[in-house]
């Protein structure tokens, strides 16, 4: 049975399930994020956190390839990425006699608190899974526990590369990035045809050890989705908003059941990946810390999020700066043959706005307490939230997709 | 949620003292004194933001009973009089009685509104109550994120920054000028 709501034209499709209602367990979640949330509230009531002054990660990264790479292993060049709203992250040169030349590598690290607490070691583990499938940086060394790095950490490969082509404008974390009709020829099929790639992948058979499969039914990947960000809001919410209670249980009224489950990256969108400002050829895929087993209307929800999208030269919406939402989904199906179902990409666009919301409110939390090395950046992103509650109400209110 | 401006200018600040003051030339003497009293200005204005508003009522009736004192002073036909009375007039036309405590006003209504999310929450669980409430919830949002959106247009993030009204017309009645 379908119930509605709303007056005027606006329709809101409510509790079409109660049964499915009724199995939206808020206790369902991934154990891995879940023991990630676990350790997230007991860095609450830490002190102010403070960025690590470059001669002191100098050290201890030379201290951590002595140990485990060369006695001889010398770090240079050590010098802060710019961007990062949840890692600290540093481009060096390591110099050892076991390897040819120089290599220059990246480091990321934990604050104590950010937009959300995810793994480094499942992160790592993604990303030599990725080796060979999609242009990725090449994990180098783990250290999960912070026993070397002071944080929980990884070392990559640096990739070259660029998120935006040259003298071409840009917000924070990849946000606005300007693309000329030319550009976006070049990338847009690019574009699909990495996420098919990614969406192709067998996790199944690679057996990541970090990522659960939520197989137990057809809903277990939504409910957990869910359940995941309705926790983020719980824990780390700055204030509160009555409308985030409707749209919860708007989405656990409205979990639909996954055709097919994928590796979603989680965070596919303008802004992660790197591309060559000659060629226009992507060059690595970045930021796979929210990557996990689920439903592959979440990547093209992700992308469809407005604040990752620009208007072109005709005012035309494109999702991620690159292509209309027609020629996305549609280039989607044709290079997958997967059929986008319009209801469950509804669900997971609002489901997305959503995370997003809890997301910067959760940063916001984390400036307040001095948690980040970012708060600035914190508190400025924190501000796509009005935005997005405008794009989940209009969505929220919008017929029904036929 | 638009965040409070003591907080943003604390993440300002913090951003300063631990990130760009300490790649500034150790000889760069001008640029590190100009940073030192950014910081000290914005550390200043952090303080005094939470009174800011009351410091001017404060003044408006300080300085309206003052002026009503030199007033009193003068004689009748003075030529200045006339002036000075409609100024304190104009100032005790706009200001407030009382002003409430700011941060005390801040506290209720982040209380109002977590005990509003609450209320949706747990009426939400009731499929028949969350018929009734979700409209009245959804219409609220739209009209404050209308008013949040306008102000933080200026951050580049919104999708149609040109349809947005000006704060002001929001927040002050019509007819009414804005303070």
């Amino acid at each position: 049975m379908t119930e509605r709501f709303g007056g005027d034209s606006r329709v809101v499709q409510l509790c079409p399930d109660h049964a499915r209602h009724r199995a939206a367990d808020p206790n369902d979640q991934d154990p891995t994020l879940a023991h990630m949330l676990d350790g997230r509230a007991a860095k609450l009531a830490s002190s102010d956190y403070h960025p690590v002054a470059i001669d002191d990660i100098t050290e201890r990264l030379t201290r951590l390839f002595a140990q485990n790479l060369h006695p001889a292993a010398k770090v240079s060049g050590l010098r802060r990425l710019a961007g990062g709203a949840s890692k600290e992250q540093f481009l060096f040169t390591l110099d050892a006699p076991c390897i040819e030349g120089s290599e220059q590598l990246v480091v990321r690290m934990d604050p104590t608190d950010g937009v959300l607490e995810t793994s480094r070691q499942r992160e790592f583990e993604i990303l030599e899974a990725m080796q060979g499938v999609v242009p990725v940086p090449r994990p180098r060394f783990l250290d999960h526990e912070g026993t070397w790095l002071g944080a929980s950490g990884m070392i990559t490969s640096f990739e070259q590369g660029s998120t935006k082509p040259p003298q071409a404008g840009a917000g924070v974390s990849g946000l606005g990035t300007g693309f000329t009709p030319q550009w976006r020829e070049r990338l847009g099929p690019q574009f699909l045809r990495l996420m098919a790639a990614i969406h192709r992948f067998d996790f199944r058979a690679a057996g990541l050890r970090h990522f659960a499969i939520p197989d137990a039914d057809p809903f277990q990947a939504a409910r957990q989705r869910v359940n995941l960000w309705a926790r983020v809001w719980r824990e780390g919410a700055y204030a509160p908003i009555p409308g985030f209670a409707v749209v919860e249980s708007w989405l656990r009224s409205n979990l639909p059941a996954a055709r097919e489950l994928v590796l979603v990256h989680g965070d596919f969108r303008t802004g992660n990946y790197l591309f060559d400002g000659d060629s226009g050829e992507i060059t690595a895929i970045l930021d796979w810390e929210l990557a996990h087993v689920g439903d592959y209307h979440e990547d093209l929800a992700w992308s469809l999020v407005e604040i990752f999208g620009a208007r072109d030269e005709q005012g035309r919406y494109l999702c991620s700066n690159l292509m209309t939402v027609e020629d996305f989904i549609g280039g989607y199906e044709r290079e997958t043959g997967r059929i986008v179902d319009r209801d469950t990409l509804r669900f997971y666009r609002i489901l997305l706005s959503w995370s997003v919301v809890a997301m910067a409110s959760s940063g916001l939390t984390a400036a307040a307490n001095r948690h980040n090395h970012q708060d600035i950046l914190l508190t400025w992103l924190s501000m796509v939230t009005h935005p997005l509650l405008d794009e989940i109400t209009r969505l929220m209110l919008e017929e029904k997709a036929a | 949620m638009v965040p409070d401006t003591p907080l943003r200018l604390a993440a300002v600040q913090k951003a300063l003292e631990d990130i760009v003051a300490p790649v500034l030339p150790p000889d760069a003497d001008f640029a590190r004194e100009q940073l030192a009293l950014i910081v000290r200005s914005l550390a200043l204005v952090r303080k005094q933001i939470p009174q800011e508003y009351a410091f001017h009522v404060h003044d408006a009736h300080d300085f309206s009973a003052f002026g009503s004192e030199v007033a009193a002073c003068l004689p009748d036909a003075h030529p200045v009089r006339g002036e000075l009375t409609q100024a304190i007039e104009d100032v005790r036309a706009i200001a407030p009685p009382v002003v409430p405590d700011r941060t005390a006003l801040e506290q209720a209504v982040r209380a109002l509104r977590g005990a509003i999310e609450t209320a949706v929450q747990q009426a939400g669980e009731d499929a028949a109550t969350l018929r009734a409430i979700g409209p009245v919830v959804l219409e609220h949002t739209r009209r404050q994120t209308l008013l949040e959106r306008a102000w933080v247009a200026d951050t580049g993030f919104d999708r149609d920054p040109a349809s947005l009204p000006l704060p002001e017309t929001i927040l002050y009645s019509a007819g009414e000028t804005p303070r």
